[in-house]
């Protein structure tokens, strides 16, 4: 992909199409679609970022929001990460509904004390006293040869806050039911857009709909192994595991879709009917939301499992530029096979 | 601080490196032959041109996103940075960090960055070692106008004024940050009233005249290095092509006459004039100096395109250091 | 219409003399502060409009913002770029509007600018730049009370003004120029960062007003035989490093170098000069025309400049005619 089609692309999936009777909408189109629409039930929500109103945001996924809402609502900021995020808190002390866009994940660290000393702590701090309804937008993930400083899947880092949701959407029907449930959330909430899931379009309702938070999906049932996959690796360990059912293992896909606060309950239910269980996800392995997955299900389903719990997941090294590398570096469907069939 | 005819020719060479490289490098990104983002510098030549000629070759420099002039104007090699741009094991780094992070230590190059306004405080490092070794250098950020609004820059524009440190900034204003026009982030025109405010010099030239920053940069320079403390040089300048690749995107957040109008003012045009008005070259000479670039450019592709991709056993080397035995 | 003309150089007093010396930055927001008290001090004075010429920065029309002067502030139709000739095509049209009285922001080079498109100029100006012979420092709302105690009739231009000398230049290719203080000859070949800073290469300055008490590089004619403003004479003053005479002028802010002279000589208005080539002339400041070997420019000096209003003694000449004194409506 030629850089100017990375930050095209969810234009180019802008469109709504109908197919076979069901409207289809693109992952990008879907985040304006949401937008557009919460902005228009509720006064009180705005959105502020770099480039995001009268260039629509770089990845394109906020075009037509500032003609339709103006320049105070759908509003350019300078480059300035924390005060960005600061923007946000102080807006929704106030009572507002914010939702700040970082452009790229890795950006946050340049952010870190307003998301994790300011946002995620002022309630608590205060005795109870603000609330904060503030949505964080970033596209994380890698794929695309952006290199080290923008391939980051950082949610790991943000998990480890209390304080904080941290919501990571697998295809343009969660995006929509996600941004609605984080928008419409008390707390502060970090919203992870892919940014190799841009053109992917799947069934979207038109009207808006909440997914709920700290709520997983059983994206495939099966029997023989329990694979719990994040974000767009929900597509890959899909992959996998139909290529595996041919060869006679039968899987059960999990997306926890949230990934803070996590529905181990769902996981747990899953692993003490299958035995086994995979993790998979883009960020590195060490520290990494496996690493936790894995620590609960021992913890309440030891009993249950009939082999060690294998992770799929990035090796400990910042994400290489060179497409060869990379291409090893991020988990795809091969690699979770492989995985899966380690358990066995 | 005559500037001589070498002077002259030698910032005409400098400037050339840049756009034909860079407009090489635009070409292989339109046909999807480099992955990646490409932020090219093309417009702008003048800036890193005449800085760089007013270093020595030890003064260690600090970039951004847009880094392949900085690099190029210093002295970086065609081959390694077109292999880097292709993530070829032969690269700068080795295909590790590509077009946002090419660097080179032997010339003094601390790296481009993917992470704007993230120079400038290792600039400030890099001077700090300086003063505290004595090797009488210095050191120089480059940094755009919108690096200027993050917390970064003012944090290492302070402190380099409070430990009066050995510092040349110098912003390249092209008046965009991506999309965003610089009146619609800052209140300011000028960013060296942000020099101002932490309590050094700063003085404005024109960007597109690489005689004039180069004139400006030694001016700073020779006070720096005499111990006067950091100094900002805003050149105004202009970039020809988008803020990623070459062909514009979507939104029209510059007109396409703007453009032709600073098209005018190009940097080489500038200079080539100049040179050849003064007698120094003959457009023919000229002519030569360009075809004689352009042939190392397409050998760099060559090379580049020759190359190997690095072996998948090389992801996890380098991420640490080896303490080496005593 | 009794009207005031404003107009503020957006660049002046942010050149790399900031470098080598001990200039200070002038900022936007500074000279949008004087341009507002211009604004406030003509209007009380009786001015019934102010004519901005707008600039690349906006920085008269930001200066008038939130002031409430129903229909006293008018902008001129013209679209600034940037560039030196902004201030000169605003003054052509300050003059074709028929303005009494312009009151400009900007230093010795601004004020050239100013007077090469209307050259005899009713011209009150204010320093914001780096060399400030010609320009006043003055508080703003004293001069604007000047500019607009003229404007409205109150104070006579003839009164209160002088008119300056320029230096008129005929240059090798055949063009003409202007300086309101000092043409210079230095020894480089390039126009480069303009600002001329190496005092060992001036090989001749030719001075209509030189000030000892002056910066910039009319000091060197000026500590080594003044002319000043009123005097109907001129100096030419050649100079040689290797000199065995010299004299030290501070030809920046804070920087005062030894500069060796050869030969002094006074001009008398009317006669010729010639600055012979190689090497550039900087007008008022500025390296503006580079000259080859076997070319040469012809000066010549005469009084028909703009006729400057000194602020001072405008406000102590209407004090004197009791023009402050008002009756009270009871
Ligand atoms: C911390 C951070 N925020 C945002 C970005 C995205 N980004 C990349 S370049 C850029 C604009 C930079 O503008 P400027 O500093 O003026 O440099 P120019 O691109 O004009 O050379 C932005 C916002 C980034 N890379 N890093
Ligand atoms: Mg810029």
């Amino acid at each position: 992909m030629s850089p100017d089609n990375i930050f095209e692309g969810a234009n180019e999936s802008g469109g709504t199409e109908e197919k076979d009777g069901e409207r289809k909408l693109g992952y990008g189109a879907a985040v304006v679609e949401t937008m557009a629409q919460i902005m228009r039930e509720d006064e009180s929500v705005f959105i502020a970022g770099e480039d995001v109103g009268a260039h629509g945001g770089v990845f394109g996924y906020y075009r037509g929001l500032q003609p339709e809402f103006g320049e105070d609502r759908v509003v350019d900021t300078p480059i300035a990460e924390q005060a960005i995020i600061g923007l946000g808190i102080g807006a929704a002390v106030q009572g507002l509904r914010p939702v700040v866009d970082l452009m790229f994940m890795d950006f946050i660290c340049v952010a870190m004390d307003q998301i994790v000393n300011q946002a995620a702590k002022l309630k608590y701090m205060f005795g109870g006293g603000a609330k904060l309804p503030l949505t964080i937008t970033t596209a994380g993930g890698g794929g695309l040869s952006a290199a080290a400083q923008h391939s980051q899947s950082l949610e790991a880092m943000l998990c480890h806050v209390p304080g904080l949701k941290v919501v990571m959407p697998s295809d343009a029907y969660e995006v929509k039911g996600l941004l609605t449930a984080c928008i419409r959330e008390d707390n502060p909430t970090v919203f992870i857009i892919n940014k190799r899931k841009l053109g992917d379009a799947c069934h979207v309702p038109e009207e808006l709909f909440e997914i709920p938070l700290g709520k997983g999906h059983i994206v495939r049932e099966g029997s023989d192994a329990t694979v719990v996959a994040i974000g767009r690796m929900v597509e890959e360990a899909t992959k996998a595991a139909e290529t595996l059912s041919d060869e006679g293992i039968d899987c059960e896909l999990i997306n926890p879709r949230t990934v803070q606060p996590l529905d181990i309950d769902l996981i747990v239910e899953s692993v003490s009917k299958t035995g086994h269980l995979v993790i998979v996800h883009e960020a590195v392995r060490f520290g990494g939301i496996g690493a936790e997955i894995a620590a609960q299900i021992q913890e309440k389903a030891f009993d249950y499992l009939d082999a060690p719990i294998e992770r799929v997941a990035a090796p400990f090294s910042p994400v290489p530029f060179s497409p060869v590398l990379e291409k090893k570096y991020i988990p795809d469907a091969e690699r979770i096979s492989a995985g899966i069939k380690n358990l066995f | 601080m005559d500037i001589t005819d070498e002077i002259l020719i030698d910032l005409y060479k400098r400037m050339v490196r840049v756009r034909l490289f860079e407009e090489e490098a635009g070409r292989l990104a339109e046909s999807a032959r480099l992955p990646g983002f490409l932020h090219l510098y093309v417009g702008e030549e003048a800036v890193a041109a005449g800085v760089c000629a007013a270093l020595k070759n030890e003064d260690q420099i600090t970039s951004t996103h847009r880094g392949h002039g900085h690099l190029l104007a210093k002295g970086g090699d065609f081959n390694r940075m077109m292999a880097e741009l292709m993530g070829k094991a032969t690269g700068y780094c080795n295909g590790k960090g590509g077009s946002m992070h090419i660097c080179d230590l032997d010339l003094a190059m601390l790296g481009a960055n993917g992470i704007v306004g993230a120079g400038v405080p290792i600039a400030v490092g890099a001077a700090f070692a300086n003063r505290l070794t004595g090797n009488g250098l210095i050191s120089v950020s480059f940094f755009g106008d919108g690096a200027t609004n993050i917390g970064a820059f003012h944090e290492a524009a302070n402190m380099a004024a409070a430990l009066s440190l050995p510092m040349l900034f110098i912003c390249e204003n092209n008046e965009y940050a991506e999309y965003s026009p610089r009146h619609r982030t800052m209140a300011i025109t000028d960013v060296i009233e942000r020099a101002a405010a932490y309590g050094f010099p700063g003085a404005i030239v024109d960007g597109m005249d690489c005689v004039a920053v180069f004139e400006a940069a030694s001016l700073a320079i020779e006070k720096i290095r005499s111990g006067e403390g950091p100094m900002m040089l805003e050149c105004k300048t202009y970039r020809f092509y988008d803020h990623v690749g070459v062909k514009g995107t979507a939104s029209n957040y510059r007109t396409d006459e703007e453009v032709e109008e600073m098209k005018k003012r190009d940097p080489l045009l500038v200079h080539e004039a100049r040179l050849i008005e003064s007698g120094v070259m003959s457009a023919d000479s000229l002519q030569a100096i360009k075809d004689e670039i352009q042939k190392e450019v397409d050998k760099s592709v060559e090379f580049a395109e020759e190359s190997p991709f690095p072996e998948v056993e090389e992801m996890l080397l380098d991420v640490y250091s080896k303490r080496e035995p005593s | 219409m009794t009207t005031v003309g404003l107009i503020a150089n957006p660049l002046a007093g942010k050149d790399v003399r900031r470098f080598v010396s001990a200039a200070s930055l002038n900022s936007d927001r500074s000279k949008i502060e004087i341009l507002k008290r211009c604004v406030l001090g003509a209007i009380d004075a009786g001015a019934e409009k102010i004519l901005l010429a707008n600039d690349f920065r906006n920085l008269t029309i930001r200066a008038v913002e939130g002031l409430n002067l129903d229909g006293k502030i008018e902008e001129i139709l013209f679209h600034p770029e940037g560039r030196r000739t902004d201030t000169t095509e605003a003054a052509k049209i300050f003059k074709e509007e028929g303005v009494k009285s312009v009151i400009s922001l900007g230093g010795d080079g601004t004020q050239r600018d100013l007077v090469l498109g209307w050259r005899d100029v009713p011209l009150l100006p204010i320093s914001t730049g780096t060399n400030n012979v010609f320009p006043f420092m003055v508080d703003p709302t004293v001069a604007g009370t000047a500019a607009g105690l003229i404007a409205s009739n109150h104070l006579s231009i003839e009164e209160v003004s002088h008119q300056a000398k320029v230096i008129h230049v005929e240059l090798p290719n055949g063009s003409k120029d202007l300086a309101l203080v000092d043409v210079v000859l230095v020894d480089e070949r390039l126009t480069g960062s303009r600002a001329v800073i190496k005092s060992d290469s001036v090989k001749q300055v030719l001075a209509a007003i030189a000030n000892p008490a002056c910066i910039g590089l009319a000091s060197i004619a000026g500590r080594s035989n003044p002319v000043y403003f009123d005097d109907e004479l001129a100096v030419s003053v050649i100079c040689d490093p290797s000199a065995t005479e010299s004299v030290y002028a501070p030809i920046m802010p804070g920087s005062v170098s030894e500069v060796g002279i050869v030969d002094i000589k006074e001009v008398q208005l009317g006669e010729s000069i010639e600055l012979n080539g190689p090497g550039a002339l900087a007008f008022d400041g500025e390296r503006d025309f580079v000259m080859g070997e076997n070319e040469s420019a012809k000066a010549t000096v005469l009084r028909n400049g703009p006729k400057v209003i000194n602020p001072i003694f405008a406000i102590q000449t209407a004090a004197a005619n009791k023009v402050f004194l008002r009756k009270r409506n009871s």
